[in-house]
């Protein structure tokens, strides 16, 4: 019992058996001088058994104390399992995505400033996209601060710089840095260090949810769009967890990336998780929205690393006052704009 | 306050690593990426916070004239990685900074380096994770620097 205790009320239990012990010892000399002899030795054997007791609840107490102490420091110390390690990786765990991810190749990676990153939007021919006709007009319409269109500072239309929410699937291609996952047998969460936004996919074997007009029937009932969508997946294998999402916003609420392609709540996005090994672990991105691009492309394929798992992340978020300020002082003078009143 | 020495070098001249910093709000090209200019003044104000840090500095002219000059840096998250902190910087500060300057002349630009007065210096490089990770780069996947 005494391990179970913490270590302010196991100091405080040691203090109490040596306080009890040390005020014992002259009752029971008294005790023992007022009996008859024949008493005394049925008195000694008692107080040798309680006193016997306290010790041994004394020792396991102090050594209980120290080992946790030893242990609780140790913890502190210890050097990361190879399972937590990746430039030292073991084998990938079954059916298992949890821990901290950041993209291999540093910042720049994950933050997919060009666009998406398997498409960046670079003018290459190779990186053009399957338009309709009313996803150009879509695109066109939108005045993006990165890209090989795009306007100066002031001259946007992006709404995350209005700190809208990113929604689904532009979370994935706006500063993915550390990104957490954390999973039960229900269902796994993805907590995205950009603004502190998570998302759920549920792998309890539930259908993914049906498309319909401004949301989707899930279990037979309608729900509305969300910015983060309905995400269902399914193990493939041990190691790949293949990951479809519907139900997201509307195309006049979300961008795709910050290079002002489109995304609507046409879309089905699937992702494909693939462990490779305990410390590294390929995350990839499909889109198909039949209403803005001809047919589905690749937009994401990452290899992410493990990190510590101890690490505690740094936050990231849009604050529309610091942004506010931002233009203020800086990017409307970048773009030639007055601000207003001046 | 010192009398500011403002010069522009062409960037190739420049003896710093030129960052090509990983700016995810918006592009370079507002401002001259070909070129920096080197501005020494007195830090009035260092706004550590997103979309971009940004350092205000009060420049003298030669002829005696006050320029209030605003540069920007990387956000919080990038500028930790490499190497600054939120207190690096306070009102009063005498400061060397080396910016690419907007486009438009607007005593704006992006910066390059802060050198202190004792010699200490800050470089907005990329960040410092040290993790190329080129071993593992996958078919598809860019490295496209921004401009």
């Amino acid at each position: 019992m005494a391990f179970l205790l913490g270590e302010k009320k196991k100091r405080k239990l040691i203090f109490r058996i040596l306080q009890e012990r040390v005020h014992a010892a002259p009752v029971w000399r008294r005790m023992l001088e007022q009996q008859p002899p024949d008493n005394r030795k049925n008195l000694v054997a008692t107080h040798f058994l309680i006193s016997t007791t306290a010790l041994v609840v004394l020792i396991v107490t102090y050594t209980g104390l120290t080992v946790s102490s030893v242990a609780h420091a140790q913890s502190e110390q210890q050097p990361l399992a190879a399972a937590e390690n990746s430039s030292n990786p073991g084998p990938a765990p079954h059916r298992d995505l949890s821990g901290i991810w950041t993209p291999v190749g540093g910042t720049r990676v994950g933050i997919q400033a060009g666009g998406v990153q398997a498409m960046p939007n670079d003018g290459k021919q190779e990186h053009a996209l399957p338009y309709t006709p009313y996803g150009r007009e879509v695109y066109e319409s939108h005045r993006a601060l990165e890209g090989v269109d795009a306007v100066l500072p002031a001259e946007h239309n992006d709404p995350r710089n209005k700190c809208e929410p990113l929604g689904f699937p532009r979370i994935n291609h706006y500063n993915v840095r550390m990104t957490q996952i954390f999973q039960n047998p229900y269902k796994i969460a993805v907590l995205y260090q950009y603004g502190n936004r998570w998302r759920n996919i549920w792998i309890d074997g539930r259908e993914l949810p049906e498309l319909v007009d401004g949301g989707v029937i899930a279990g037979g009932t309608y729900k509305a769009s969300k910015w983060y969508g309905y995400s269902v997946g399914e193990w493939t294998d041990d190691y790949t967890l293949v990951v479809r999402t519907v139900g997201m916003m509307s195309e006049d609420r979300v961008w795709l990336d910050s290079t002002g392609r489109p995304i609507s709540d046409a879309a089905t996005i699937e992702e494909v998780f693939h462990r490779l090994d305990s410390g590294h672990m390929e995350w990839t991105e499909t889109i198909d929205d039949p209403k803005l691009y001809t047919e589905p492309w690749v937009s994401m394929r990452i290899l992410f690393e493990s990190a510590d798992p101890r690490t505690d992340i740094i936050e990231m978020y849009c604050s529309p006052v610091e942004m506010e300020y931002y233009y203020e002082s800086f990017g409307n003078a970048a773009s030639g704009v007055e601000n207003e009143g001046d | 306050m010192k009398n500011s020495i403002v010069v522009s070098v062409p960037a190739c001249l420049v003896a710093l690593t030129l960052v090509n910093p990983v700016f995810a709000h918006h592009s370079a090209f507002a401002f001259d990426t070909e070129n920096t200019t080197i501005i020494e003044g007195t830090v009035t104000e260092w706004f550590w916070a997103n979309p971009h840090c940004l350092l205000m500095i009060d420049v003298m002219t030669n002829n005696g004239d006050i320029v209030h000059w605003v540069t920007e840096t990387q956000a919080p998250a990038n500028m930790i990685d490499a190497g600054w902190r939120k207190n690096d910087l306070k009102p009063g500060d005498e400061v060397t900074v080396t910016v690419q300057p907007a486009r438009n002349g607007n005593p704006v630009g992006r910066i390059a380096r802060v050198e202190f007065a004792d010699g200490r210096t800050l470089d907005a490089t990329q960040d410092r994770t040290g993790s190329t990770g080129n071993e593992y780069h996958l078919s598809g996947v860019s490295e496209k620097d921004e401009p």
